[in-house]
């Protein structure tokens, strides 16, 4: 599987995370909030005009803008992969 | 003195938790950033007074936003004695994200004890945790608590002296490596379906089904505020001050004759020999039943509402939903429960602008709010009023404000150098709110509400006497005319209310009575009290959290578009 940007994920499917391209301030904030390199999550709705994105992990969802979904690198997970 | 802190990440329930130590009652919800506030309480440990200090939530100890900034430093601050003990609250339903604060917690060599709150709610989403495990991989005393319920706390209470400092190594580039190993090792999972709350909590950010529940939600909070409101005053308060209260007043003014300065200042002027609660302008009269009979009832009803929402964790969604709406405003979702708590009373409403990142957006949603959103206060004498001309009245008031509140934040976002923060928010899982908390938090705010108001309505009337008795207020009128009259197009002794709006703008509302405005005339005078600055209370808070001069920016925007208005509506009504 390719990497995609996480905006391009689609409601409802899996992913693992590959990359957060942002400055320390963003990997700092995201990782506070569990979201990090290697942690897999679940896409659960976006908003139309680059609304913001919602994401479930574990048992934490986490919303965050358009902008800082784009700077989060994913690979899509397979069922089999799970 | 030995000094206990609690900490932990946002809306874990820590103020609860505090309650339930020290007795002393504090605001709790179900949102990241409810306390943004330094809470000091008191509690006894084997007969030693200690203190408890409640800190705002934080991820972790590295700040990434202003209220992180405010919390992280209290927390330096207050450790200062080998004896003082940090306990910090866990969402056991969140272990490993929790784990990292508690691993930052352990560098700073404090002696530490370990609350996996909400420890209820692990049990129907299939999470169980090994506790003493737990504790002997942590080396410090772990205990499951609920705080709102209560469970666990003699448990906590009895265990405080056990805190001790952890002997738990590790480097810091492993630490999620070691977190990963803790949860494995004390967490179990079993697969279980969806509850209906989460399937709810889904749908309620999905924008197809997001917005219909929003709406639908919106116009029942209406539905039910208005019904609670103008039952409590129709049946409970009117009837109390015309049938009990009003005798009393009649019989107390022929014992003072009927006339003269004190009666006038106690009991106020008669209308027609009766005493008219509105316009009388006594102490005893207008000073109780404007915020006992018409405002508390609102007070009430509104706060019941806003309690449920904040407990039930819609507060967020609702955030995640106008996202996109808010920053054409310079602002992000979040800053909607701001302006939601402002609706309440202005001045937690500009508290609550601090879990906002920058202070561009504070200064942008404090302003916005202060000028366009006021409080229920003067909201229940607008209804109570305006009312009376019907609901065309009434939307002409609240429709003007809000499309001010929009086109001001709009031209501030262009004008404001710099650029608003995107959304970054944990939307915290619904819950229902439990019903003696959520009935407490509603008895805080009355107390709280009756406290503030009533001595400053106090004030005001008697202020109110005395500047008519010394003619001040139809000398600035004189000098104000051109503008009252000639821009606003309202009598010159209109002038007296926006004087006294400074106090307490539901007092100011109700000086409008005896002026026998128009319709046009009375909406004018509502939107403009509501603009043209804050009350003495937000005026000191924004002071304080935006600095001398930006409240002065923000004062001159204030004056500039309450006049701008006013003069639009003149014109065009």
């Amino acid at each position: 599987m390719e990497d995609i940007k996480l905006t391009d994920l689609k409601s409802g499917e899996r992913a693992i995370v590959v990359a957060i391209n942002g400055g320390m301030g963003l990997k700092r904030k995201a990782e506070a909030q569990g979201l990090r390199v290697g942690v897999k999550l679940t896409k659960l709705t976006e908003h139309f005009l680059r609304g913001p994105i919602t994401i479930r992990i574990n048992n934490i969802t986490i919303a965050f803008g358009y902008g800082i979904a784009q700077r989060i690198i994913v690979k899509r997970l397979s069922e089999k992969e799970e | 003195m030995k000094t206990i802190l609690l900490v932990g990440n946002p809306n874990v329930g820590k103020s609860a938790i505090f309650s339930r130590l020290t007795g002393v009652n504090v605001i709790a919800s179900n949102y990241p950033g409810t306390t943004v506030e330094y809470t000091k309480g008191y509690m006894r440990i084997n007969n030693e007074k200690v203190a408890v200090i409640d800190i705002p939530g934080i991820y972790t100890l590295e700040a990434t936003s202003e209220a992180e900034r405010i919390a992280v430093k209290m927390l330096e601050k207050e450790i200062n004695d080998e004896n003082d003990i940090i306990v910090n609250i866990i969402d056991s339903t969140n272990l490993e994200r929790n784990l990292s604060l508690t691993l930052q917690l352990i560098k700073l060599r404090v002696p530490l004890i370990v609350c996996l709150n909400f420890w209820d709610e692990t049990k129907h989403t299939g999470i169980q945790i090994d506790v003493d495990k737990l504790e002997e991989i942590l080396g410090v005393p772990v205990i499951p608590t609920c705080g709102i319920t209560g469970e666990g706390i003699k448990q906590l209470h009895s265990r405080i002296s056990e805190a001790k400092t952890s002997s738990f190594e590790f480097e810091e580039e492993e630490k999620w490596l070691k977190i990963g190993e803790i949860v494995e090792n004390v967490q179990t999972l079993t697969h279980r379906h969806h509850t209906f709350w989460e399937r709810l909590g889904d749908a309620s950010i999905k924008p197809i089904t997001g917005f219909p529940i929003a709406i639908a939600i919106l116009l029942l909070s209406f539905y039910i505020i208005r019904t609670v409101g103008e039952s409590l005053i129709g049946y409970v308060f009117e009837p109390l001050f015309e049938k009990l209260w009003s005798p009393l007043i009649l019989k107390l003014s022929s014992l003072l004759g009927s006339t003269g300065f004190v009666h006038n200042v106690l009991i106020g002027k008669l209308v027609d020999g009766e005493i008219d609660f509105v316009e009388s302008m006594g102490l005893l009269t207008t000073g109780l039943f404007v915020p006992i009979a018409m405002v508390l009832p609102y007070i009430v009803a509104f706060y019941l509402v806003l309690s449920f929402l904040e407990d039930s964790g819609y507060l967020p969604r609702l955030g995640v939903l106008v996202d996109s709406f808010m920053h054409k405003l310079g602002l992000h979702g979040l800053s909607i429960i701001s302006m939601l708590l402002g609706v309440g009373c202005n001045v937690p409403g500009a508290l609550g602008t601090r879990i906002l990142e920058s202070k561009r957006e504070r200064f942008i949603a404090s302003t916005i709010m202060a000028i366009a959103i006021p409080c229920m206060a003067q909201i229940a004498m607008i209804i109570g009023l305006v009312g009376q001309y019907g609901a065309y009245g009434l939307s002409l008031v609240f429709g003007t404000l809000f499309i001010v509140w929009i086109v001001l934040g709009i031209i501030l976002n262009l004008t404001l150098k710099g650029e608003s923060p995107e959304i970054f928010v944990e939307i915290p899982p619904y819950r229902f709110p439990y019903l003696k908390a959520l009935l407490k938090k509603v008895w805080m705010r009355i107390i709280m509400f009756v406290k503030e108001a009533v001595p400053y309505v106090l004030i005001g009337v008697f202020i109110i006497n005395i500047l008519y008795a010394l003619h001040v207020f139809e000398f600035i009128g004189n000098i104000a005319s051109p503008i009252v009259k000639g821009i606003l197009g309202l009598p010159k002794e209109a002038v007296g209310a926006l004087i006294i709006g400074f106090l307490r703008k539901d007092v100011a509302v109700g000086m409008l009575v005896p002026l026998q405005l128009t319709m046009k005339q009375m909406v004018i005078a509502s939107v403009v009290l509501t603009m043209y600055f804050p009350c003495i209370a937000t005026f000191a808070i924004l002071i304080k959290e935006l600095g001398v001069k930006k409240m002065i920016q923000a004062a001159i925007i204030m004056i500039i578009s309450s006049l701008t208005v006013g003069a639009i509506l003149n014109l065009i009504l």
